[in-house]
């Protein structure tokens, strides 16, 4: 193992970190209004953005599954809220889902390109049909009440799953395997001959952080009081995080983060502020995003920092 | 390790490896406590601004019910309720301005409520407590996404502490915004949408601030679909219906009420939302040969299967038509064709002058009588008059007191002389009808009783090829 060194910038990372992480636990005991709600929204497409991100950013594959497995988190809550506690119910949503992304990973992950990111989009439709035909036939209905928790209690848990992720992106990026699924990213048959065991790696790791989807799901189905399968495993939950991965940066996890946290606040304040404008500026900001920060927001202020202390070096 | 801190450093870009001195660790120190303190600071900020707001948006009256602890005599004069010290009242929604559901804020719910405020506006506003207030609407676009417009509706509630919501559009919006009502104290009246699942959560006391107000399945649409096939003496009946929690809930009320009424179901067929050849389906009822062909879908898939019927000549005796047949757009697709047709809603402007010059109204509000549905406009003009009125005899904008008039109390409106909830039901007494059946391009409610405007349901009804020529004549 690599010391650990305390160097400036890690130092000013952590405070701010720590900072972050103090005002996020405070904050619904600061405010009860609706700032608790955006904040666990943003915090919500976090977990997801930065979930997306540890496996497709490395490895280049474009997963669209994000859908089934924060849909099956809905529908864990859905069965198991009341039952049993919510704690409980937020381990099992991400069991179940990381079980079925096993299955799905075994299947899908000898896959590549194009036909990898299109099965996963196929992956959502066909959980989807799943579930509708199992409520159809099992219990001749559409859809489920849940057993809501509080906007303070989802946020709290919703912290939590974030900073699990966090660490566990963290983890997977410093470890063997965050090794190994950037060989994989940029050749994959070299990184099989070099003793990369591909298929398990891929698939361990898609896995993994699909438990955290699944996760948020559960947190996010006991706000919502009712869902059903449209509900559940909405497509535009598989393509935001894409959008907000690519909108913060894939450098590293800070910009899944700020792209999630931005993107999501640009998002209310257009719809609330102008929403007969609210696709045209929207659409603007996106195409401009691409076209000009190829490398996202954190890409960009990178870029700037360098610039400025550059320009401060230059003279001397 | 030494490949691993390169990896970082270049992935980084910005990580450094300098020592740290112990001037630059305080330095540092220094800056991360500075942060912390602004960030508490903000914190502090954002706690000081929900408490302005809570004191300065104040809806309810200002009169004190506890007794008073001054030591000197208090005199107190009572003088009925204070009216509210606001000049307005702002009542907030998220609607489908855009996406799927948009057809709805522009046909359905989206005319009531705009043309209902209109009105209110132009007399002045509600008299709260004797003070004339008009009314502000502030309405988003929930895009027609869930997660979308319960985040709109809490926004809604808690930032913009708005007095009053209307409901967002579609029953699984509907399910879940009466959770988000409940949890923040706000009344919440159904607009598009409604289903049998939300009466037995309404019976656990969940939502205790929810009002259903659209007539739906077993409330009470095909209870009385039963009787007008006993009274037409039709004995078995086909079904198809969408697949989702409407088509799913219709079919297992009819199931449940044909039986009631001696009706056989010869099938019972599920179709998948969006499908585009309903033909095989619709060949197997051909040879069935049911009296009744029941179509509980949506209206692209409805329309889809009045096509296919009239291609393959098909003429059931009977058919009813489930959302969309009750639009006079759907009825003008195919001119005439749906005359005898029967449809789930349902009210006729020949009930009533007041009803016939709501429809005038409508018609010019929606830019033509082809935007005009006959199911919800009249049972939601009913609930907003109703609603006025339980506001001004609450005589406040408090939530609880109005819910508490809501559930009590009897009004006269546009639909009903007596309009009243029975367990936050719409009482089924107070709908215009239930069913209706095209006639010569009119509407009329065939529902047994006085509420029929029709002195004949066609039964059985017109032929395809027949039924234009009757439209044809009855307007020329």
């Amino acid at each position: 193992m690599g010391k650990f060194a305390l160097t400036k910038n890690r130092i000013v990372s952590l405070a701010i970190l720590v900072v972050i992480l103090v005002f996020l636990a405070l904050l619904p005991t600061i405010t009860k209004g609706y700032l608790v709600t955006l904040v666990a929204d943003m915090m919500r497409y976090a977990v997801l953005t930065v979930a997306w991100v540890v496996f497709c950013a490395p490895t280049g594959y474009l997963s669209l599954a994000t859908a089934a497995f924060y849909g099956l988190g809905f529908y864990v809550a859905a069965v198991f809220n009341g039952p049993l506690p919510f704690a409980v119910v937020i381990i099992i949503a991400g069991v179940v889902a990381f079980i079925v992304a096993l299955l799905i990973g075994l299947l899908t992950l000898r896959l590549r390109g194009v036909y990898f990111t299109i099965f996963t989009f196929a992956v959502v439709l066909l959980v989807n049909n799943v579930v509708l035909e199992v409520e159809r036939l099992v219990t001749g209905t559409r859809g489920r009440f849940v057993e809501t928790e509080t906007a303070q209690t989802a946020f709290y848990a919703m912290l939590v799953v974030l900073i699990a992720t966090l660490l566990t992106a963290v983890l997977i990026r410093r470890s063997r395997y965050g090794l190994a699924l950037q060989s994989i990213g940029e050749y994959e048959e070299a990184a099989a001959h070099s003793g990369i065991n591909v298929v398990m790696t891929k698939v361990l790791v898609f896995a993994t952080t699909s438990v955290f989807m699944g996760m948020a799901g559960a947190i996010i189905a006991t706000r919502r009081t009712y869902i059903d399968p449209g509900i559940a495993f909405n497509m535009t939950t598989s393509f935001l995080p894409v959008l907000m991965a690519m909108f913060g940066g894939m450098g590293n996890l800070v910009g899944p983060v700020i792209g999630a946290a931005v993107f999501t606040y640009i998002g209310e304040t257009l719809l609330t502020r102008f929403p007969d404008l609210y696709m045209l500026i929207f659409g603007v900001v996106l195409i401009l995003a691409i076209l000009f920060m190829p490398a996202g927001i954190l890409g960009l202020g990178q870029q700037l920092w360098r610039k400025v202390k550059g320009g401060r070096r230059a003279p001397a | 390790m030494a490949d691993e801190e390169t990896r970082e450093t270049t992935e980084e870009g910005l990580a450094e490896r300098k020592s740290l001195s112990r001037r630059e660790f305080l330095k540092y120190a220094g800056l991360a406590g500075a942060t912390v303190a602004v960030a508490g600071g903000l914190g502090g900020l954002v706690a000081a601004c929900k408490e302005e707001e809570t004191t300065t948006t104040t809806a309810g009256p200002t009169t004190t019910a506890g007794p008073t602890t001054t030591a000197g005599p208090t005199t107190t004069v009572v003088t009925g309720p204070e009216p509210p010290a606001k000049d307005k009242i702002v009542i907030g929604a998220a609607r489908p301005i855009s996406g799927v559901n948009a057809l709805f804020e522009q046909a359905h719910f989206g005319p009531a409520y705009k043309l209902w405020v209109e009105d209110v506006n132009a007399a002045g506003g509600l008299n709260v407590a004797g003070k004339k207030m008009p009314i502000e609407l502030k309405v988003y676009d929930d895009q027609s996404d869930l997660d979308t417009s319960m985040r709109l509706l809490t926004k809604l509630m808690e930032e913009d502490k708005v007095d009053f919501v209307f409901a967002p559009c579609s029953t699984a919006f509907l399910f879940a915004a009466a959770g988000v009502a409940n949890a923040h104290n706000y009344i919440l009246m159904s607009a598009e949408g409604g289903a049998t699942t939300l009466e037995t959560e309404m019976k656990k006391g969940k939502l205790p601030w929810f009002f259903q107000v659209l007539n739906y399945s077993n409330h009470a649409q095909m209870p009385v679909f039963a009787e007008i096939c006993k009274e037409l003496g039709a004995k078995t009946t086909s079904v198809m219906y969408i697949d989702d929690l409407h088509g799913i809930e219709y079919q297992s009320q009819w199931q449940v009420y044909a039986a009631s009424a001696g009706i056989e179901i010869l099938s019972n067929t599920a179709v998948p939302p969006g499908i585009k050849d309903v033909s095989s389906i619709i060949k197997k009822i051909q040879q069935e040969n049911p009296d009744i062909v029941c179509s509980f879908q949506y209206p692209p898939e409805n329309i889809l299967t009045i096509q296919t019927m009239m291609q393959l000549n098909y003429n059931p005796k009977g058919v009813l038509v489930g959302p969309g047949g009750s639009t006079q757009a759907i009825y003008d697709i195919f001119q005439g064709g749906m005359d005898g047709c029967m449809f789930e809603g349902a009210w006729s402007p020949k009930q009533s002058p007041e009803v016939q010059a709501y429809y005038e109204k409508l018609v010019k509000y929606v830019g033509g009588k082809a935007n005009v549905d006959f199911w919800g406009p009249l049972i939601y003009r009913a609930e907003l008059e109703f609603f006025g009125q339980a506001i001004e005899k609450a005589a406040t904008l408090d939530q609880a007191k109005v819910a508490e008039v809501m559930r009590t109390a009897h009004f006269k409106t546009i639909m009903s002389d007596d309009t009243f909830f029975t367990n936050q039901l719409l009482d089924v007494s107070c709908y215009a009808g239930q069913i209706g059946q095209w006639q010569n391009g009119f509407p009329q409610v065939i529902d047994p009783g006085p509420k029929r405007t029709t002195d004949k349901i066609w039964y059985p009804k017109p032929t395809w090829a027949e039924a234009p020529a009757l439209a044809t004549a009855s307007t020329t």
